[in-house]
C-alpha cells in the first residue's frame, strides 16, 4: 500500500471516528433535554395515592392521580 | 535555529499553554461556582405544599397551619361545626440524586389517608418505577405505629432500592411528626435505622482490595491477566446486573450539590466514592473505571470477542477529549444549577443493566456496543462523563505530590553552603 493511500484511509477511518462520536453526542444532548424538560419532571413527580371520600382508613382504596403541577421548590440546603 | 533558540521558543510556548490553562481552569471554577448558586438560591424557601393538601386531606374543607410543621383539616359536620378529619405533615429525606420531599394525610387518629410527591431529584425513569409498582399503595392505611422500613412492612422496588428508602423514611418521618404532635399519648417506636452492610457492601470492599494488589503486579503475570478478568466479570455481572448500582455522574453531582445520603442507608455509596478517591490517591490509578466498571467491561468484554483495539489518533484525539470534558462539565453545571443530579445522568447504564431509559439512551446504548466490537472501550474513551471527573483526582495527586517534592527540596540544605 502506497504512502498516500495508507493517508487516505486514515483519514477515512478519522471521518468515521468523528461521525460515531458525534452521534452519540446528539444522542447525549437528547437525553439530557427528555431528562431535563418540565413535563418529563412533572409526569415523573406527581404520583399521588388518595383515599376514596371515606372515614374509615379500614375501607380506603388507593387511587392514582397524576396532576400537573410545576417543580417546586425544596427547602435550602438539605 | 541554535539550541538556545529552540530552547527559549519551547519555553514561550509552554509559558503560553499554562496560561491558556489556567484561564480555562478559572472560567470552569467559576461557572461551576455561579451554577451551584443559581441551583441553590432557586430551590431555598419552604416547600410548596398548598396545591398536594386536596391529594392528600381529600375530605377537608379548611386547612390551619399549626406548630411544629403540622397542618389541621377541617371539615363541617350534619350540625354545621367545623371538625378535624384529619392532619398533614411533610417530610424529607435523601435518596440517590438529593431531597425527596413527602407530603402524609393522615386521619385524625394517625392512620395514613395518602402520600404525595412533593419534590425530588431523581432519576426519572427510575422514580417512575415506584408508581409502576404501586409502591405508595403500601402506606396507605398504615400507622404512626408501624415500623414503615423496607425490608419490614414495605417491599422496595428492584432497580430503585434508594429512591424506595428515601420516600418510606420522608413518609416515617412525616407520619411520626404528626403523631407527636397531633396525637395525645401516641406511642412513636424509635427512629431504629440499621447500618446497610451486606452483600453489596461486601463485594465492592473486595473487589477495590483485589484490583489493588493486583495492580501491583507485573502486567505480564498470568495472575493479574486472569484476575484483572475474574474482577471484570465480577463488575458486569454483580455491580451491574444483580445490583445495579454502578458510579454515575449523579453521586459526583449530590455530592457537590451537598446532598449527602444518610451513611448508614447509603454505605454503598461513601465505599464506592470514598474507594475511588483513596486509591487513586495512594495507587495513582483508578481501578474502578479500568477494572470492575461494569459498563467499561462489557464494553472490555465485547471487544475481546473481535480484538477490537484501542483507536486514539493523535490528530484528533486531544480535541475529542476535550469534547469529553465539554460533556461532562455540561451535564455537572445542568445538574448543579437545576438541582438534578440524576436526570442530569446522561450514562446509559441503567439502560443496560435494568433496561430502563429514553430513547435516545437506548440508540446511545446500541451505538456504543456496536461500537465496542470495533473500537476499545468507545464510551470510556469518547463519552464517559466520569472519566474527566476521575482523572482529576489523578490530576490533583500529580499536583501535590510535586508541591510537597518542591517543599521538602527548599526545606533541605544546599550542599556547600555550609561554612
Amino acid at each position: 500500500m502506497g504512502k498516500e493511500e495508507r493517508s487516505s484511509t486514515a483519514d477515512k477511518r478519522h471521518y468515521i471516528l468523528i461521525a460515531y462520536v458525534m452521534i452519540c453526542v446528539a444522542m447525549i444532548f437528547m437525553t439530557l433535554v427528555i431528562a431535563l424538560t418540565p413535563e418529563e419532571q412533572v409526569a415523573a413527580v406527581q404520583a399521588t395515592q388518595r383515599a376514596t371520600n371515606t372515614r374509615n382508613s379500614i375501607i380506603l382504596t388507593a387511587q392514582a392521580d397524576y396532576a400537573t403541577i410545576a417543580p417546586t421548590p425544596t427547602r435550602g440546603g438539605s | 535555529m541554535d539550541k538556545a533558540a529552540l530552547q527559549n521558543t519551547f519555553q514561550v510556548r509552554r509559558a503560553r499553554q499554562r496560561r491558556r490553562q489556567a484561564i480555562v481552569s478559572l472560567a470552569a471554577f467559576l461557572i461551576l461556582v455561579g451554577a451551584w448558586l443559581v441551583g441553590y438560591f432557586s430551590t431555598r424557601g419552604d416547600l410548596a405544599l398548598d396545591a398536594y393538601f386536596e391529594e392528600v386531606l381529600p375530605q377537608a374543607e379548611r386547612i390551619e397551619s399549626t406548630s411544629g410543621g403540622l397542618f389541621t383539616g377541617y371539615a363541617a359536620n350534619a350540625d354545621g361545626e367545623l371538625i378535624v378529619v384529619g392532619y398533614a405533615m411533610a417530610g424529607i429525606a435523601s435518596g440517590y440524586g438529593g431531597p425527596v420531599a413527602m407530603l402524609v394525610g393522615t386521619t385524625p387518629d394517625g392512620s395514613i389517608i395518602a402520600v404525595s410527591v412533593v419534590q425530588h431529584a431523581e432519576t426519572p425513569n427510575f422514580f417512575r418505577q415506584l408508581e409502576r409498582a404501586n409502591f405508595y399503595d403500601q402506606f396507605v392505611g398504615a400507622s404512626y405505629g408501624d415500623t414503615l422500613t423496607l425490608g419490614d412492612d414495605i417491599d422496595g422496588v428492584s432497580g430503585a432500592t434508594l429512591s424506595s428508602e428515601a420516600v418510606a423514611q420522608s413518609i416515617r418521618q412525616a407520619v411520626r411528626g404528626i403523631a407527636s404532635v397531633a396525637i395525645e399519648g401516641a406511642v412513636i417506636p424509635p427512629e431504629n435505622q440499621p447500618i446497610n452492610f451486606g452483600a453489596p457492601e461486601i463485594t465492592l470492599i473486595a473487589l477495590f482490595v483485589v484490583s489493588f494488589f493486583l495492580h501491583r503486579i507485573h502486567s505480564r503475570k498470568p495472575i493479574k491477566k486472569y484476575g484483572r478478568l475474574i474482577v471484570m466479570a465480577v463488575g458486569v455481572l454483580v455491580l451491574g446486573f444483580v445490583l445495579n448500582k454502578p458510579l454515575t455522574l449523579a453521586n459526583v453531582i449530590s455530592l457537590l450539590a451537598g446532598y449527602i445520603p444518610d451513611w448508614r442507608n447509603n454505605l454503598y455509596w461513601f465505599l464506592l466514592l470514598g474507594g475511588i478517591v483513596v486509591v487513586t490517591a495512594i495507587q495513582g490509578k483508578n481501578p474502578y473505571c479500568s477494572w470492575f466498571c461494569p459498563f467499561g467491561a462489557t464494553q472490555e468484554f465485547l471487544g475481546m470477542l473481535t480484538g477490537a483495539k484501542a483507536y486514539q489518533p493523535r490528530l484528533i484525539y486531544n480535541k475529542l477529549q476535550w469534547l469529553q470534558r465539554g460533556l461532562s462539565f455540561t451535564a455537572i453545571v445542568l445538574g448543579l444549577a437545576l438541582r438534578q443530579p440524576g436526570a442530569a445522568s446522561y450514562e446509559p447504564f441503567g439502560t443496560l443493566f435494568n433496561l430502563e431509559g429514553s430513547w435516545p439512551q437506548w440508540v446511545l446504548l446500541v451505538l456504543v456496543l456496536f461500537g465496542s466490537l470495533v473500537i476499545y472501550r468507545p464510551f470510556c474513551n469518547y463519552l464517559c462523563p466520569l472519566d474527566p471527573v476521575v482523572s482529576y483526582i489523578g490530576e490533583v495527586r500529580h499536583w501535590v505530590k510535586d508541591l510537597w517534592a518542591k517543599r521538602n527540596a527548599a526545606a533541605q540544605p544546599t550542599s556547600g553552603t555550609t561554612s
